[in-house]
């Protein structure tokens, strides 16, 4: 396991040290620092073994070019060695300087790291996880408490509410996700209506395709994609701008302002995205059938005005069963975007994990809840 | 501990001459020059807005001045390539002001990690000298394997300059090194730094408002003002200058003595 020393290291001359055996003196020579000694400090234990034991050997640094702090280690550990075979180390011919550098590091005395914090066994692992997760899941109910009993009495004095923050984090989350969401919904309109138009061509049933179209596009693919599209785009974005407000003080900052950073910060994005997220998905319905319509109408040749009639006639049912999902994304995207940018604690690596576990969980989420919408609706028969 | 002053004849390792700094139409510095002589103790003092940190940050080859030459340890920056500057770097240290330590790794690791990235010493030397440097900047043993987080902001400055010895520079930069300290702990970092300056040889050049650090703690100090500096001497000297600037700087100070 040897790796490349940066190109910078390649201007050393490497430290040498040579065993002259007639004369019993070790001759040093290179540069004796951190980026000249490494090679000499891999082979010291070999070189020296060819040292006779309980010999007097003496150290002639002379020409030694340069030594830092790393050398006098070096030098250091050549004494040890020597001391370990019975031999001793004469270092009375260094000059006063390595003499002094060497005092330096013997001075500082004990070098060995400490060892580190024992790492939990098993059994310890589990608990520390089961108490990770439970006191996750309390912080979780404070916030989910502390924003709610600090939004029902707003909502019913709207005009205390912060307007200018809301509107522009609607800008933000809604207006900004326009075109990307409009062309993610067109594409996969195209999709599935191409897809599946195919199979109900070899049935001759592509006059169904528009009903199809409008039942998926409707109740679920529009407000998943839109949903999936924000939880990536603003909830992580709601998770990296908190943290780094918690990493920079200025949260702490609004506290001893004594304005309220929930209030500041987390209602108006929840409330910000409960308004855009429904507005956006009506638009990502329009565009999704228009794509599907679109192939419907291209490729299979399906008559226009039948296409538009079919679509007319479906229940209005499917729309309120998709729009109706679209607030509930909202606010899970939105409160676990801030949820997690206010457990950023102090680190910027804190900040990156945030904004990914963000992004993680508001997916998961938004997934499972469309699961229980699905399910619920059914047993409804809506 | 032998304070010694550096003789006159010492060589020069850093030399500026007509340095400019200039952003959009803003002018930082204008035809500055600075000459500092190995191992000694330089304060770079100024009020705000001077430019100081830029000063610095042109010293320390984050960012080419807008013209003039930079002559570190003998060598003209301008003229160096990449691989030379990265070798010259490494012959520098730079202590930020707010510790800047990666907060992902321990202590150790940080201070290590100039070590892993440019020398081959085996890990057990590393190791030792990630010690050594975090015992120099005098921080406790226990130390090395917390992380930035768990450290009292003294503790980041002491592992923010036992990382900027790693590699045993020949010039340390610091960066407002004694801010946020209390006045006993500031003035122990002075004698820290004096005393690394006596043993290792290193040059040191230092931003600072801590005035006992200005009359103490330091051989010369350097005086911005006029995007130039204005006066280079030992701070007693300053001190009897009657430099509008100068007599504002030093006049508005409360001195402790």
């Amino acid at each position: 396991m040897h790796r490349k020393p940066s190109t910078a290291a390649a201007t050393r001359t490497p430290a040498l040290l040579t065993w002259q055996a007639e004369t019993g003196v070790l001759l040093a020579s290179g540069d004796w620092d951190a980026r000249g000694g490494g090679d000499l400090a891999e082979r010291l234990d070999k070189l020296l073994s060819i040292v006779p034991k309980k010999s007097h050997v003496q150290l002639n640094t002379q020409q030694v070019s340069h030594m830092d702090t790393a050398g006098a280690l070096l030098v250091l550990q050549v004494r040890d060695l020597l001391q370990a075979r019975g031999a001793t180390l004469d270092q009375s011919a260094l000059s006063d300087d390595q003499q002094e550098l060497i005092e330096l590091v013997q001075r500082v005395g004990e070098l060995t790291p400490p060892a580190e914090p024992p790492r939990l066994n098993p059994l310890q692992n589990i608990g520390k996880t089961t108490l990770d997760v439970l006191s996750n899941a309390y912080d979780t109910l404070v916030f989910l408490g502390e924003v709610i009993t600090r939004t029902l009495p707003l909502l019913l004095q709207p005009w205390r509410l912060r307007w200018r923050e809301i509107v522009n984090e609607i800008q933000a989350a809604g207006s900004r996700s326009v075109p990307i969401v409009a062309l993610l919904t067109f594409l996969i309109g195209v999709v599935i209506a191409y897809q599946s138009g195919v199979t109900m061509q070899q049935y001759g049933a592509t006059v169904f395709l528009p009903d199809m179209i409008g039942i998926i596009t409707l109740r679920e693919m529009a407000p998943l994609i839109t949903a999936i599209v924000v939880a990536g785009r603003t909830g992580s974005s709601y998770a990296a701008a908190i943290g780094t407000m918690k990493v920079t003080q200025e949260v702490d900052a609004l506290r001893s302002l004594a304005i309220s950073p929930i209030e500041m910060l987390v209602i108006p994005r929840v409330l910000a995205l409960t308004v855009a997220l429904p507005l956006l998905t009506v638009m990502a319905m329009a565009m999704g059938l228009y794509g599907g319509v679109l192939i419907a109408y291209e490729m299979f040749n399906l008559d226009i005005n039948v296409a538009l009639t079919r679509l007319s006639a479906l229940p209005h049912s499917h729309f309120w069963v998709g729009i109706v999902k679209a607030p509930v994304f909202a606010l899970v995207i939105a409160m676990i975007g801030c949820h997690e940018g206010m457990k950023v604690r102090g680190s910027a690596a804190d900040v990156g994990r945030s904004t990914t576990s963000s992004v993680v969980q508001a997916i998961f989420w938004v997934i499972l809840i469309d699961a229980v919408f699905a399910v619920t609706f059914s047993k409804l028969g809506l | 501990m032998n304070h010694h002053t550096p003789a006159q004849d010492a060589p020069a390792v850093i030399e500026v001459h007509g340095l400019s700094n200039r952003f959009g139409s803003k002018v930082v510095h204008e035809n500055l020059d600075l000459c500092v002589t190995k191992g000694s103790v330089i304060a770079l003092v100024g009020g705000s807005g001077t430019g100081k940190t830029v000063l610095l940050n042109n010293l320390v080859l984050l960012r080419p001045p807008t013209t003039g030459t930079v002559r570190l340890l003998g060598q003209d920056t301008a003229t160096l390539n990449l691989e030379q500057l990265q070798a010259l770097q490494l012959r520098l240290g730079l202590m930020f002001q707010m510790g800047a330590l990666f907060t992902s790794l321990s202590v150790l690791e940080n201070v290590c990690l100039p070590l892993i990235e440019h020398t081959d010493l085996p890990k057990n030397l590393r190791e030792e000298l990630g010690m050594l440097k975090i015992r120099l900047a005098g921080l406790p043993a226990d130390a090395a394997h917390k992380r930035p987080n768990e450290l009292s902001g003294g503790m980041v400055k002491r592992a923010a300059l036992a990382r900027a010895l790693a590699l045993d520079p020949e010039i340390l930069f610091l960066d407002e090194p004694t801010s946020g300290l209390d006045p006993v702990g500031a003035r122990a970092f002075d004698a820290l730094v004096n005393e690394l300056r006596d043993l290792l040889g290193i040059t040191v050049f230092q931003i600072t408002h801590d005035l006992d650090s200005i009359l103490h703690g330091v051989d010369k100090v350097a005086f911005l003002a006029r995007k130039k500096v204005l006066a280079f001497a030992p701070a007693a000297e300053l001190m009897q200058s009657k430099e509008p600037e100068l007599v504002e700087y030093f006049n508005t100070r409360p001195t402790q003595e």
